[in-house]
């Protein structure tokens, strides 16, 4: 099933990933890339963060984007097809696992749930900021937090009645 | 068959493909741990992608994955695989009594319709106060075992009214719905809900058969809910004898 591809480039670039899964005649099996996947953020990006641990996560998440980009969809059914569905969630997933791990690698701190063996402590000097990741180039900026004072004034105490 | 493996026997149809459903057996190995069915389902489809069903939370709260496992009507995702499993072997089919679109998956429009018809959402006209609606907690108790459905559909499609007369008896997940609105003292259609089950099919085709109570995976009693429907119809003497002289 090949869709006609239309004029504008988001559309396209979307209709062309669809096709590319559609005509597949060989390439990776979803269910294990995506075991890779979870296996590899598991392994690297988990609780506990370490710069060395989380550079060989990266280098083997660039392992797998190979195998992402190239899915082998065995099922190429239109009727309630789930496998289409698993293969183009887990090219998402790719994008999110990517997007988590080089944040995570590029701020040297620990801050609430990223937790750096190498970087203990809490740096608000350097990282009292949003990461802001930017998926073409790859590349971490920083981006300020709103801190202007808001107020909430308590609940006066009062009977409950209904 | 060896003592180490499973033996799963699967619905399988796909209208592109096939002219008729038919049965597929799988081989695999006994997982170390109780798995629950749906673990077992990802097992296959990793074997053999195109296995379709439908799941989504993956903890008994979507109601995505309501099926036929050894014949009898659950969730997969909650059902210990050593709660079904007969001398190593189980049977998933679809739910019975919904056209099927492909494999485990079935078309659930005719359910859908049911539950719209016993329009599912507070009706109140009066004007509503600046905050909210207020409820004592006792008549808040009476929602308790109504309003916890999560309309996955195993009770209506092991229902055999239900089979038998899917577009005029409203089946027992929407009768529970339909009481749960009733009981709430904040809705004020009572008399228009009534009216409208009043007919022979809606309400009465129900025969307290109770598979609906005995396969709810949320422990939930439509059959309950039904009697309470059906003496509400008797008393406000909106009680009709069918042509069978049956009600």
């Amino acid at each position: 099933m090949v869709l006609n591809l239309l004029l504008n480039d988001d559309i396209n670039a979307s209709l062309e990933r669809l096709n590319k899964l559609n005509e597949s005649t060989s390439g990776h099996d979803t269910a294990s890339v995506k075991r890779e996947l979870q296996e590899c953020m598991q392994n690297y990006f988990g609780v506990f963060r370490r710069g060395d641990f989380m550079e060989k996560g990266l280098n083997e998440l660039s392992e797998i984007r190979e195998k992402v980009n190239n899915l082998h969809l065995k099922d190429k059914s239109s009727a309630f097809n789930t496998s289409r569905v698993e293969a183009i969630e887990l090219q998402n997933l790719f994008e999110v696992a990517e997007a988590t791990a080089i944040s995570a690698f590029e701020r040297n701190e620990s801050r609430g749930a990223h937790a750096r063996d190498d970087f203990p402590d809490r740096d608000d000097k350097n990282w009292l900021c949003h990461s802001f990741y930017d998926p073409v180039d790859k590349k971490v900026s920083k981006r300020e937090v709103n801190f202007a004072p808001t107020k909430v004034d308590a609940f006066p105490p009062i009977v409950r009645t209904y | 068959m060896s003592g180490n493996q499973l033996e799963v026997s699967m619905y399988r149809y796909n209208p592109e493909q096939d002219k008729f459903p038919y049965m597929k057996k799988y081989k695999i190995d006994k997982p170390a741990r109780d798995i629950m069915v749906l673990d077992l389902l990802h097992l296959l489809k990793e074997e053999d992608e195109s296995i379709s069903y439908r799941r989504s939370c993956r903890e008994g709260v979507c109601g995505s994955d309501g099926m036929n496992i050894n014949g009898k009507n659950g969730l997969a995702c909650i059902t210990p695989i050593s709660s079904v499993l007969k001398k190593d072997k189980i049977e998933l089919r679809p739910l019975p009594g919904l056209p099927v679109i492909r494999d485990l998956v079935v078309d659930m429009t005719e359910f859908y319709a049911q539950y719209e018809k016993i329009k599912p959402f507070l009706q109140n006209n009066t004007t509503a106060p600046e905050q909210e609606r207020l409820q004592s907690p006792e008549d808040r108790d009476k929602l308790d075992g109504l309003y916890e459905c999560i309309l996955c559909a195993c009770c209506s499609t092991s229902c055999p009214s239900f089979w038998w007369n899917p577009d005029k008896f409203v089946g027992p997940a929407a009768l529970l719905q339909a009481y749960r609105f009733i009981a709430d003292s904040r809705d004020l259609e009572t008399v228009e809900r009534l009216d409208e089950l009043s007919d022979p099919f809606s309400v009465y085709r129900c025969h307290g058969i109770m598979n609906c109570v005995s396969v709810c995976p949320k422990g939930l009693n439509p059959n309950k809910a039904i009697g309470e429907i059906k003496s509400m119809l008797l008393k406000s003497k909106k009680n009709i004898i069918t042509s069978d002289g049956t009600n």
